[in-house]
């Protein structure tokens, strides 16, 4: 492996389970916002549809 | 200065012909286009997709990958194209992309297909017919076929991918190069890197 | 005056690209242990004439460009796009000695297609295709978009400041961390996070949609690498056609979409800034253009009637166009049925949105959002500043993260990405016209090559001319790269030749 990166003192490690509550919730806010989109787009092929 | 210019110019002529070998190898087989057996062939739905609309269509193919069951229907991807009765490394040729068509039917008839086509099999030639559906309201608008019979024409076999010889000499010269010069930069990283040895990833 | 560059400049580019060729080697391990595990002889034996290929190339390298000299700027730009073309010239080893391929040049295509995540192919009978061979494709996109020199800041070099030169020569320039190689880390725990979540996603419905489990897994693994990455590659000729499910489709859009989005967003958003979602230019601007061109081609189909109902059309028109948007190139139509059944109009709304693509610093490609963001909001601004009075100040200000000054400085860059962007695009679309293809179609693909989406109406083929082959690899390395890294290795060149 190439030379070890000099930890940064008092960092805490990227993968600690502290941070899995807030990296779920950020999957799961990104998930939201996607399906929020389709669901617009949904609503535009219905009412396309009522038109035409 | 024109000494690197004439290096700069046989480096180019050099490029220049591997390109060409490059660009020209295999076309030659190429240029033969295949012959659906079918009318209308997959290309030709796709192309005129109205014009087949909602008509009873027969279609013959090679059952690619698996039948996907869904209750008592399933899935088949029937492909009428240049490799329909033999694959590439069966030697048939390269006869541009697949071409084929997804068949909806009942899934006592998907499940009498025994060999589905993939690296090492070609699949079962079967003929099916149908309602062919330019945008089917069943499946969010696919274009597929809703068959209703299946007759099996051709059984799928096994394909053996032969090792070529040459490759396996290839294969060893190239790997006892490698570790040659893995080791060379091994002993000459030992002698001339800065300060503590360095381990390379191997 | 132009320098020429000295003989320790070629050492350090050749060192550094050495180092990555020997990265492109080890990541053939994995399909070559795919290869074995089916027992597929042959692939498994052009896997290790590939892999021992690189690795001659890569340690030679090394060992002839011996040097203490870390890499400046210019440096890390040519390494970042050099090291693109070896990787495409070694890469595509495995393609041409499966016998797929109609020559070397068609395997390079499908190699830089690869790399650039683009997703247009040349490949022959990809349905027969070997599990290991459809490894590597998928693997390309992968690694590809996490950029090959992510991979190697991860793993393969000593110094971060050189590091991070080749970082942002590959288009990356955003610091989601001080460090940059905590940045590269924490871009792997995003990606690798949703790579468990999205395969498990996908390989759960694809068995419940009646695939086998060996086939379920690969293809879910496969299918969530050509999402992710906005590559577009699928394991065979149907592409995401295949599943035939609304469930497969709606995952595979989120796993797309997500994986258009800039690493620094999502890092935002993972840690506690998750409002950043709807106050970032980029998810605005593309949550504005994605509807606005889904609309466009929404109603010209409803118009049309080409779709039986809502769901049929809602189902085709979202598919098409949020792939294309995100470039990453799936499709649920055969690649003619934009022309026979979509038609003009549809076409060129999905060219608009692939031409805009999605958001900076991510797997994806086009303009890019923050650009269209940043020349919308110049125009308002001169607008502004033409109706106010004289005297007055009229600054603007978007949010990225954090809140930026609109500045000249920014505007100008942004404008001249994406007149070379556009220029591109035109380039290419005139080509194809030249040789005969119609002019909406070969707008179409040009467009998708040059946005890396790899959505294709029929013009890209095995049979297409081998200049238009030529251009397209181009147009997806400028692409891919935003030029800048393309234009320093052409500079080096020159420099060679014509430097005092």
């Amino acid at each position: 492996m190439a030379e070890r990166i000099r930890r940064d003192e008092g960092y805490p490690s990227l993968t600690a389970r502290e941070h899995w509550g807030r990296y779920a919730l950020g999957v799961l806010t990104e998930t939201a916002f996607i399906l929020a989109l389709t669901l617009v787009a949904y609503g535009l092929a219905v009412l396309a549809m009522a038109i035409w | 200065m024109a000494l690197r210019r004439r290096h700069l110019g046989i480096v180019l002529v050099a490029l220049a012909i591997a390109v060409a070998l490059g660009l020209f190898g295999r076309t030659i087989s190429v240029a033969c286009a295949y012959v659906s057996p079918n009318t209308p062939s997959s290309t030709d739905l796709v192309e005129e997709p109205l014009r087949w609309d909602d008509r009873t269509v027969s279609f013959v193919g090679e059952v690619i990958g698996e039948a996907m069951v869904r209750g008592d229907m399933a899935w088949l991807h029937i492909n009428d194209d240049g490799y329909y009765l033999k694959n590439v490394e069966e030697g048939s040729g390269l006869h541009g992309y697949n071409a084929g068509m997804p068949v909806w039917l009942p899934a006592d008839l998907a499940r009498q297909v025994e060999v589905f086509g993939d690296y090492k099999h070609e699949g079962e030639v079967v003929e099916v017919r149908g309602t062919f559906n330019a945008a089917c309201a069943t499946h969010g608008g696919d274009m597929d076929i809703h068959a209703t019979e299946l007759v099996r024409v051709r059984p799928g076999h096994a394909v053996v991918d032969q090792v070529r010889p040459w490759k396996i000499a290839l294969a060893a010269g190239l790997a006892l190069l490698a570790l040659i010069l893995w080791w060379a930069q091994r002993v000459s990283g030992l002698t001339l890197e800065r300060g503590a040895v360095t381990r390379r990833t191997p | 005056m132009i320098v020429r560059p000295r003989r320790e400049d070629h050492l350090v580019i050749g060192k550094y690209t050495g180092k990555i060729i020997v990265g492109v080697g080890l990541l053939m391990l994995i399909p070559l242990a795919t290869s074995i595990a089916f027992a597929e002889w042959d692939t498994a034996v052009d896997f290790v004439i590939s892999i021992s290929a690189c690795l001659a190339f890569g340690m030679g390298t090394q060992l002839v460009c011996r040097t203490e000299r870390d890499l400046s700027w210019s440096h890390g730009f040519i390494v970042a796009s050099g090291s693109w073309i070896v990787a495409t010239i070694l890469g595509a080893l495995p393609h041409y000695l499966s016998g797929h391929e109609g020559s070397y040049l068609d395997a390079m295509f499908d190699v830089m297609s690869g790399y650039t995540t683009t997703g247009l192919y040349m490949l022959q009978d990809l349905d027969h295709a070997a599990m290991g061979l459809n490894m590597w494709r998928h693997l390309l996109t992968y690694a590809g978009g996490q950029g090959i020199v992510v991979i190697a800041l991860t793993f393969l070099f000593k110094g971060t400041s050189g590091a991070y030169k080749v970082y942002v020569g590959e288009g990356k320039d955003e610091r989601l961390l001080p460090n940059v190689v905590q940045t590269a880390r924490a871009i792997w725990l995003v990606s690798l996070t949703w790579l468990v979540l999205g395969t498990l996603a996908l390989f759960a419905t694809g068995a419940w949609l009646g695939q086998g489990p060996v086939r379920a897994f690969f293809h879910a693994m496969w299918v969530f690498m050509g999402a992710w990455s906005t590559g577009g590659f699928a394991p065979q000729s149907y592409n995401t056609m295949w599943f035939h499910s609304l469930l497969y489709e709606v995952i595979a859009a989120v796993i797309m979409i997500a994986g258009s989005f800039n690493f620094a967003l999502h890092w935002a958003v993972w840690t506690g800034k998750r409002r950043e979602i709807v106050r970032n230019v980029e998810t605005i601007s593309f949550a504005v253009t994605l509807t606005i061109t889904t609309l466009v081609a929404t109603f010209w189909l409803a118009k049309s009637g080409v779709y039986p109902d809502a769901m049929a059309l809602f189902r085709k028109a979202f598919y098409q166009l949020a792939s294309g948007h995100t470039t990453t190139g799936f499709a649920t139509i055969y690649s003619r049925a934009f022309v026979t059944q979509w038609g003009p109009v549809g076409m060129l709304a999905v060219t608009a949105a692939m031409a805009i693509g999605a958001s900076a610093c991510s797997t994806a490609g086009g303009i890019k959002g923050i650009r269209i963001g940043i020349i919308s909001k110049a125009i308002v601004q001169d607008i502004r500043r033409m109706i106010s009075p004289e005297s007055s100040v009229v600054r603007t200000k978007f949010h990225h993260v954090r809140d930026i000054w609109l500045d000249d400085g920014l505007v100008r860059t942004a404008m001249t990405v994406t007149v070379a962007y556009l220029s591109m695009y035109a380039f290419g679309a005139l080509l194809g016209t030249l040789f005969g293809y119609d002019f909406v179609q070969s707008a179409f693909e040009s467009v998708s090559a040059g946005s890396n989406t790899g959505l294709s109406c029929g013009v890209t083929s095995p049979f297409m001319p081998w200049l238009m082959k030529v251009v397209y690899i181009l147009q997806m390395w400028l692409g891919r790269l935003e030029f800048m890294s393309v234009f320093a290795l052409f500079g080096y060149g020159y420099a060679v030749v014509r430097g005092r």
